[in-house]
């Protein structure tokens, strides 16, 4: 299964894949919406990516009650909006911290690897993301 | 708001009655200032009248963003700017810092913050979204800046979210205190006794909205032009990434320009040993970066064995390394390391400390301090167990660091016998690590700050490039008035200092008028930017004038008018007065202020729209 990779040795945390990625699927430059999360655990190092590893037996597909996460044509894990209840299992479920709940429509998200071609790969200036195949 | 970039509202806080409240920006108010320091200048000088006591309650603290803040355009995405009256000076202060809590403040759905009053007993201001809360800071009172940042994302349960906040120096009010945020500092000017007097201890914000620019398409196409630019450069693409500013030790060193013991002499015989390849090769830990940079000057850096063993820093910067370093004649790049640490941890502005530092080195020297009165220490230059122990009594206010904390000036008084011509000080606010004597347009840009010795209104960039010739005297007022106009306006978008490689180093261009074009959608003219630019400087000066400024406020340190440098590659450079005065002409000149007095002229106001001012310059006087 694809999914994205971070070299932390090369991560600045600098924040450009999630304002790449809101740019992308909203067009409008919101952290909040971004499907990758980058943030600092403690200061004044700790740097930490949080992103969707697209598992094999994913726990977001298999907390979600109504089965609204599922794999799509791509082999990607994708949430189902009109079926999402907003429940928040997923985001507890998730242990990557990659599943987000969208708190004014009550819909979780996360990534769909735009695709193929992941707006965060593309923009990120240290090349320290990637897409891989498999496990 | 018609405009993209802003979120069109400013947050009020009265620390005093506790009273929240918001209100709009208008349309008028981005045509005339632009945003971030622009905004806050307008608000300062309309709020905070002459004669104001800098830490007492009617002082007022803003922070600011500008409408390019929180987007993805590169090295623009979160530069913070506070503005206040200055403890230090008494004058206009504005200070900047890097990190993420701009674009926080801006996803939180402000532009800005204004601080005013005062709490009855130590708090915090808690941010989330809407929701702003005056919370009880008296667990956090006391601790030093990473402690209490990383006990605000305790207390918050989030590690999405920005912190600003004092050390112990800002809370005792020292006079040279910073406010961190993050791993930055909004450094100069003494920003943190300003919040330490309000018994506000910190800030922490979680913003959950986006930021919209005017026109995407064409912001997106013009940030990718701008990144691909910023790759290509040998400063933004190679030099900042590989070593960030520590480079320039090498570079000032080897133009003999890099101040040595108190600025007595401008070459340093250790330069190597502090330099960025030193550092890279010995004490490189990890590449740090801002918000939405992709530049990333940012290196987390730590000592190697020894006494200051694990001391790890995200630094030092150029700054450090001189105001630490050369300027007290310390070749122990381990020692600076845990001496910028504890600046950061304990709240202290490294050019200012540094600078105290280096001149209660030279007063010891000069015998106008002796052992008994410095507290029992060895002050002779080089000794960084004693610059070390300084940081530290300057962070307590402990012993001779209670008056250190004062800043040069202050301190100079406290010494006398002449102690004033070794505070290295422009208008009050201590000199950074570029050169006045080897830089004359660096000269008359420290002469004429509206806020003092600082290098981020003149700029040393260009001279020290060889893009403008360093040697020429002839055209440095009229030359450093671009620089600043280009300055001011990238403080009111707000943007960092790393891009006037890509966007112009001399002054306004088309590229700036773009920038604003594809994130607010105004139209404007370099013409446009000029006037804008210059109504901010004049509003600034405004707020000094009431004070008493005029043209003998500028002026430069003693040293630098009447000793040339001794030794180097720059031997002999030196400002004298009648240089001086002739760049100052030049200057006000090229800004139609009155040469005589160095107020602006009537008809000047009149043209950029600052009528208001005409009474309050030049028919109260």
């Amino acid at each position: 299964m694809d999914h994205l990779v971070v070299d932390m040795g090369k991560c600045t945390g600098c924040g450009i894949c999630m304002l790449a990625c809101s740019e992308r699927k909203l067009g409008i430059y919101k952290p909040s919406a971004a499907r990758i999360r980058v943030s600092r655990e403690t200061l004044p190092d700790g740097l930490k990516v949080d992103l969707c590893r697209q598992c094999e037996n994913a726990p977001c597909a298999a907390a979600c009650p109504v089965g609204a996460i599922a794999l799509n044509d791509s082999g990607v894990w994708e949430v189902e909006e009109k079926t999402c209840i907003g429940c928040g299992r997923c985001v507890t479920a998730c242990p990557f911290g990659a599943m987000f709940m969208d708190t004014v429509s009550k819909k979780a998200f996360k990534c769909d690897l735009c695709g193929g071609s992941p707006e965060c790969v593309v923009q990120c200036p240290k090349g320290a993301l990637d897409i891989v195949s498999g496990k | 708001m018609k405009y993209g970039g802003y979120a069109g509202k400013i947050l009020r806080v009265d620390l005093s009655s506790n009273r929240i409240s918001t209100e709009k920006v208008s349309d008028e108010m981005a045509e005339l200032y632009l945003g971030g320091n622009g905004f806050a200048a307008k608000i300062l000088f309309d709020e905070v009248p002459a004669g104001t006591d800098p830490l007492g309650e009617n002082n007022k603290l803003l922070f600011f963003t500008g409408p390019v803040t929180g987007t993805n355009m590169p090295v623009c995405g979160s530069r913070l700017v506070v503005v206040t009256k200055s403890p230090l000076n008494n004058r206009f202060l504005d200070s900047y810092a890097g990190g993420e809590f701009a674009a926080y403040m801006k996803y939180a759905g402000f532009d800005g913050i204004v601080i005013e009053g005062k709490a009855s007993e130590p708090v915090y201001l808690w941010i989330d979204d809407d929701t702003v809360e005056i919370r009880k800071a008296d667990t956090l009172w006391g601790k030093k800046t990473y402690e209490t940042q990383n006990e605000l994302r305790k207390m918050a349960g989030d590690r999405d979210i920005a912190t600003a906040c004092i050390g112990p120096a800002g809370e005792k009010l020292a006079r040279i205190a910073c406010i961190l945020t993050g791993v930055h500092a909004a450094g100069r000017g003494g920003v943190g006794a300003v919040m330490g007097s309000k018994n506000l201890k910190a800030i922490a914000v979680r913003g959950t909205k986006g930021v919209e620019v005017a026109d995407l398409e064409a912001f997106r196409l013009f940030s990718r032009e701008i990144r691909g630019r910023i790759s290509a450069n040998a400063g933004t693409g190679t030099g900042l990434p590989t070593f960030g500013t520590a480079a320039v030790v090498e570079v000032n060193n080897k133009l003999g320009m890099l101040g040595t013991n108190n600025y007595q002499k401008e070459e340093f015989e250790h330069a190597d040993l502090i330099g960025g390849k030193y550092l890279k090769e010995n004490c490189f830990v990890a590449n740090d970066a801002c918000f939405g940079c992709s530049i990333a000057c940012a290196k987390v850096n730590k000592a190697r064995e020894g006494k200051y063993q694990n001391y790890l820093t995200v630094g030092p910067e150029y700054e450090t390394l001189f105001s630490l370093g050369s300027n007290c004649g310390i070749s122990s790049i381990d020692a600076i390391i845990a001496g910028d640490r504890l600046c950061d941890e304990y709240g202290i502005d490294t050019i200012s400390g540094g600078s105290v530092i280096s001149m209660a080195m030279e007063c010891s020297e000069k015998g106008l301090l002796d052992p008994d009165s410095a507290d029992g220490l060895d002050l002779s230059f080089g000794n960084h167990e004693a610059m070390v122990e300084l940081v530290r009594k300057i962070g307590e206010r402990e012993g001779i660091g209670w008056i250190m904390g004062e800043g040069t000036v202050r301190f100079a008084e406290h010494l006398g016998k002449g102690a004033d011509k070794f505070a290295i000080h422009v208008k009050g606010l201590e000199v950074p690590a570029h050169s006045a004597r080897g830089l004359p347009g660096m000269a008359i840009g420290y002469a004429t700050s509206n806020r003092g010795g600082t290098h981020q209104d003149g700029r040393p960039t260009a001279e020290r490039a060889g893009i403008v010739d360093p040697a020429t005297t002839e055209g440095k007022g009229t030359y450093e008035v671009q620089v600043q106009r280009m300055t001011t306006f990238m403080d009111s978008m707000v943007m960092c200092r790393m891009l006037e490689g890509i966007f112009g180093p001399v002054g306004l261009t088309e590229d700036h008028a773009r920038l604003v074009k594809v994130v607010t959608g105004m139209d404007l003219s370099i013409g446009n930017l000029k006037d804008i630019a210059d109504r901010i400087y004049i509003l600034e000066r405004a707020t000094n004038i009431r004070e008493g400024e005029n043209r003998s406020s500028d002026t430069l340190p003693w040293r630098f008018m009447n000793e040339p440098i001794p030794s180097g590659p720059s031997k002999g450079k030196y400002i004298p007065e009648n240089v001086l005065n002739m760049m100052l002409d030049e200057t006000y000149e090229e800004r139609g202020w009155d040469k005589k007095t160095g107020l602006p002229l009537r008809e000047t106001l009149e043209r950029l729209k600052l009528v208001d001012l005409v009474q309050e310059i030049h028919e109260q006087k």
